[in-house]
């Protein structure tokens, strides 16, 4: 590579870009201009609707027509409160206070000064306020009493009633930084990834809508020089728009606020932010320019990067999520860990270590990205669109039978079955999961929701199904296999779910009403909803149709990727990670073994020993203690506590014992005569006659 | 036919030797898109290469210019190998077709000086011959507006321009006068003939059999990835018995040719 090249690339590039409008105005006028705007008018919003709330006076009704009539008085003297008696114990304004006094308590207890009661609505400003007035002149009121008794007990010990001074350490400066520090952040996130968005697209597929891509192929530079320096200025076009956002804001900040912004812009913490902008504006730039490379035209370009964008909207958005903390894991999870280090920076309290972690795996993530934009620039199919894209509310009569769906049909259907899922199936299931039909619901999710559209789709796109599906004859050794991978996966599981607990902790009635919901149910039918249903149907519809679309990518891209999926259509954060796992244990089998069956045996196996573990509750730990495993056997499966080290160990051993046997008995791959291009589906082409032969 | 041909004491400057390109189409099965085909230019002469659309004109232009890999076979340009030593190659061509279109945003000045930079010349050189293409090419007046500005003959000057600058030896032009004007092609041919006389050798691509029986030497017919038949004008009218470069071709295409 030379680096010559890449510099000419990417000053070409950056002098195009900026010749652009639409660039610009992303990136210079979306900051220069949203900020003050944004800013001042919510700041001045804010000051008109303090001074109206100071002005309106509160209507406050008072449900008490007999006693107390010295602090009827001092209400009514108040300037600000405007008292009504009444008799109904029902609120007609929503801006107003109702107050009761309890005289009942106050007799019994020999107190001169009543129980209050307060109605008012939290939700509007002006109740809120009122309800201030209310309690300060109450307030009052008590401490005059007070002052009043201690005078006529003339030096007898009195007790005072109980008077409580708000004295709150933070200062508005530092409560105003800290709403800052949740905000900021992810607007700068987003407007640092929306800067990457229009170039990555535009020196991309915009290039090949244009037909230049070739003139370009056509010089003597290499394609990895092309997208480096292609990448270099997206890149920089990105951290400028980061810049420049950070810039206005800051700007923004000292204007308006004066005094008080020192302390939120901080010179060291806006220096810190932009460094640490920089990983993300690689990653973002990368990742988009790999997604758009894939793409003919630049709308086709923006369909793909537009899911990217509103995706990161969510892990960005975590930055405003009070208890929500930057911890060793969160580190890796990349965009959540960038807007929570921001927020951390902002907030004056980061740890290097953080630093350190995000840092790293940012840029590990973002060559993993730029890597892929090279691959694909080498790829002739994508660069030159030879695949045509999925097409829906096409006549099947005019589709032709092929042997795998593709990546774009597999990632349809995967949002079919999510949405399916997510829409369609608590209906199903009586809404909670503690409901009278769950396993009933259950069972027909697997079937209506999962197994029935995959195979129509399958069917439509008249996709060859032993070959889609993995229906194919396997080796009785892996059998074998199946049977170590899951002694080993069985505790590596429950230790993952304890791990889960850390950052994303399952709510406790969760577990509860599951446990419920089962043990309702007759034991084999919840076999059948359990274990059955999900082995047949989630295998067919994963290790399938899925894994099949994914055909194109290479073998171990291929099983992480189906194990994400897999983990991600469990909807539950909080079982995420062990059923990522459980994913990619599954697809290794798959691919390695040639047949689905393998799989299903697994995923069956699997979900049979967690559901009778669970169903027979009671019966398992009395079991657990006899065989020796103690007490905290019964704990382990509620994820309460880490398993003991040596049985990790010696899980992963067996786990990679039957992974090796099943790498060793994978059928041989057929080599066709057509040379390079039989090879574009690893794992798919499988020998038959020789796993016959064994 | 790989072997050197002793035919005239000409030079080879692209040899091509059962060259084949098989893509793989998820939907369909595979298409032998350029399915062993050899020939050889010599320096100095014009090869033309008719063939209908879908014939692997352009494919094959792109395996010769190293956009695209072989599956098979193999092609030297200027006896240096289009797998072995792509950058070389391209280094000697100069590749124009429909589909390599301009920066929209960019000038003629800068998108030559851009290409010559990427060939690795100097900038002192760079100049010179930008100077020089543009007074023969006549588009001084309209180096410094931007591309997409400019009119259809006007672009496909600067694409001229373009892959002249590096000063190659070998030309591979795609349909140089698909979709212009009569005053602009008229302006291109002209322009491949004083090529010609510079003793370039090139290889060009065309639907228009006037065309191909007015500037072409030699004419290669390809059909369905196959050279059909290869030859002079008046060799091919000969061998086919017919009267017209169309009737030959016709001839040819409906498989009498095999």
């Amino acid at each position: 590579m030379k680096l010559r090249n890449v510099k000419v690339i990417f000053l070409k590039e950056m002098l195009e870009t900026l010749r652009d409008k639409r660039t610009l105005m992303v990136m210079i006028l979306g900051p220069v201009l949203v900020y003050p705007v944004l800013i001042l008018a919510f700041s001045q919003m804010q000051s008109i609707q303090e001074t109206r709330l100071r002005e309106r006076p509160t209507t406050v009704y008072l449900l008490e027509r007999r006693s107390w009539p010295k602090l009827k008085k001092a209400l009514a003297e108040e300037p600000a409160l405007r008292v009504v008696e009444t008799t109904e114990s029902r609120l007609k304004n929503e801006n107003d206070v109702l107050v009761k006094f309890d005289s009942r308590r106050a007799k019994e207890e020999n107190r001169e000064i009543p129980s209050v009661v307060l109605t008012y609505r939290q939700t509007n400003v002006h109740a809120e306020k009122g309800k201030e007035r209310v309690l300060a002149a109450l307030e009052k009121y008590a401490r005059k009493v007070a002052s009043e008794k201690v005078e006529l007990s003339k030096g007898e010990r009195y007790v005072y009633p109980l008077i409580i001074e708000e004295n709150n350490l933070s200062s508005p400066s530092e409560r105003l930084r800290s709403v800052l520090a949740m905000t900021l952040p992810m607007i700068l996130v987003l407007m640092t990834i929306a800067g990457a968005m229009y170039p990555a697209i535009d020196t991309t597929a915009g290039e090949k809508e244009r037909g230049t891509i070739e003139t370009i192929l056509a010089s003597p530079a290499g394609r990895d020089e092309i997208v480096y320096g292609k990448f270099l200025s997206v890149f920089l076009i990105c951290i400028a728009t980061g810049l420049l956002n950070l810039v206005a804001m800051s700007l923004t900040f000292v204007h308006v606020l004066g005094g008080v912004s020192e302390s939120i812009v901080r010179v060291s913490s806006v220096a810190l932010v932009l460094v640490s902008l920089v990983p993300l504006a690689v990653l973002f730039s990368a990742l988009m320019m790999a997604v758009s490379t894939y793409a003919r035209t630049f709308r086709e370009a923006q369909n793909y990067v537009t899911p990217i964008y509103l995706l990161c909207l969510i892990p960005a958005m975590m930055s405003v999520q009070r208890g929500f903390e930057l911890n060793d894991f969160l580190c890796l999870v990349p965009v959540i860990n960038m807007s929570l280090f921001f927020r951390e920076v902002m907030e004056g309290s980061y740890i290097a270590r953080h630093i350190l972690l995000v840092f790293a795996s940012t840029s590990v993530y973002a060559s993993l990205a730029l890597r892929a934009a090279v691959k694909l620039f080498r790829d002739e199919n994508a660069l030159f669109s030879l695949e045509k894209p999925f097409a829906l509310f096409v006549r099947r009569r005019v589709l032709r039978a092929k042997p795998n769906p593709s990546l774009g049909e597999a990632v349809f259907a995967c949002m079919l079955v999510f949405i399916l899922f997510y829409y369609v199936s608590p209906g199903f299931q009586g809404v909670s999961i503690g409901g009278r039909s769950f396993v009933w619901g259950t069972m027909l999710s697997e079937w209506l929701l999962i197994l029935l559209p995959v195979l129509l789709f399958a069917r439509y796109l008249k996709v060859d199904f032993r070959n889609t599906f993995s229906f194919r004859k396997f080796s009785p050794v892996h059998v074998f296999a199946v049977l170590l991978m899951f002694v080993g996966s069985f505790f590596l599981l429950l230790e993952l779910a304890v791990l889960q607990k850390h950052f994303i902790p399952a709510p406790v009635e969760f577990s509860e009403k599951l446990t419920a919901g089962l043990k309702r149910a007759d034991f084999w039918l919840a076999v059948m909803a359990i274990a059955v249903s999900p082995a047949i149907c989630e295998e067919i519809m994963f290790r399938g149709f899925v894994l099949a679309g994914f055909g194109k990518f290479s073998r171990w891209p291929r099983i992480l990727i189906n194990g994400i999926l897999f983990g991600l259509y469990h909807l539950l954060l909080f079982r995420m990670l062990p059923t990522a796992f459980l994913g990619v244990v599954i697809a290794f089998l798959v691919v390695y073994s040639g047949s689905i069956f393998p799989g299903m045996l697994f995923h069956l196996t699997n979900n049979f020993v967690g559901l009778a573990v669970i169903y027979f509750s009671t019966e398992s730990a009395a079991f657990f203690k006899e065989i020796g495993l103690g007490e905290n056997a019964a704990d382990w499966f509620e994820g309460k506590v880490h398993l003991p080290w040596f049985l990790l160990v010696a899980s992963a051993a067996v786990l990679f014992a039957g992974a090796a046997l099943t790498w060793r008995f994978r059928p041989r791959e057929k080599r066709s005569s057509a040379g390079e291009t039989a090879d574009s589906t690893p794992g798919q082409v499988s020998n038959e006659e020789e796993i016959q032969q064994r | 036919m790989c072997e050197p041909m002793d035919k005239s004491e000409r030079t080879t400057a692209v040899e091509v030797c059962s060259l084949c390109k098989v893509f793989t189409d998820p939907k369909r099965e595979e298409i032998r898109a350029v399915d062993g085909i050899s020939f050889e230019c010599y320096q100095g002469e014009i090869f033309g290469i008719l063939g209908p659309n879908g014939a692997g004109k352009t494919t094959l232009l792109r395996l010769i210019a190293t956009i695209l890999a072989p599956t098979s076979g193999s092609a030297r340009v200027c006896g240096y190998d289009v797998v072995n030593e792509p950058d070389k190659v391209k280094r000697t061509i100069g590749f124009l077709s429909g589909s390599t279109k301009l920066y929209a945003r960019l000038t003629p000045l800068e998108t030559v000086r851009y290409f010559g930079r990427l060939y690795g010349m100097e900038k002192s050189l760079i100049k010179k011959r930008s100077r020089e293409i543009f007074e023969v090419l006549g588009m001084e007046t309209i180096r410094d507006r931007q591309l997409g500005k400019l009119s259809t003959g006007e672009k496909q000057k600067v694409s001229i321009a373009r892959s002249l600058i590096h000063d190659p030896p070998v030309l591979i032009l795609d349909e140089p006068t698909a979709g212009l004007d009569i005053v602009s092609s008229k302006a291109i041919i002209n322009f491949i003939r004083s090529a010609r006389q510079e003793s370039k050798t090139i290889i060009l691509s065309t639907h228009y059999m006037t065309e191909a029986e007015e500037m072409c030497d030699r004419i290669g017919l390809i059909n369905r990835g196959r050279l059909t038949a290869m030859g002079t004008t008046d060799e091919l009218l000969s061998a086919s018995g017919t009267s017209s470069l169309t009737e030959a071709f016709f001839h040819y295409l409906s498989g009498n040719g095999e």
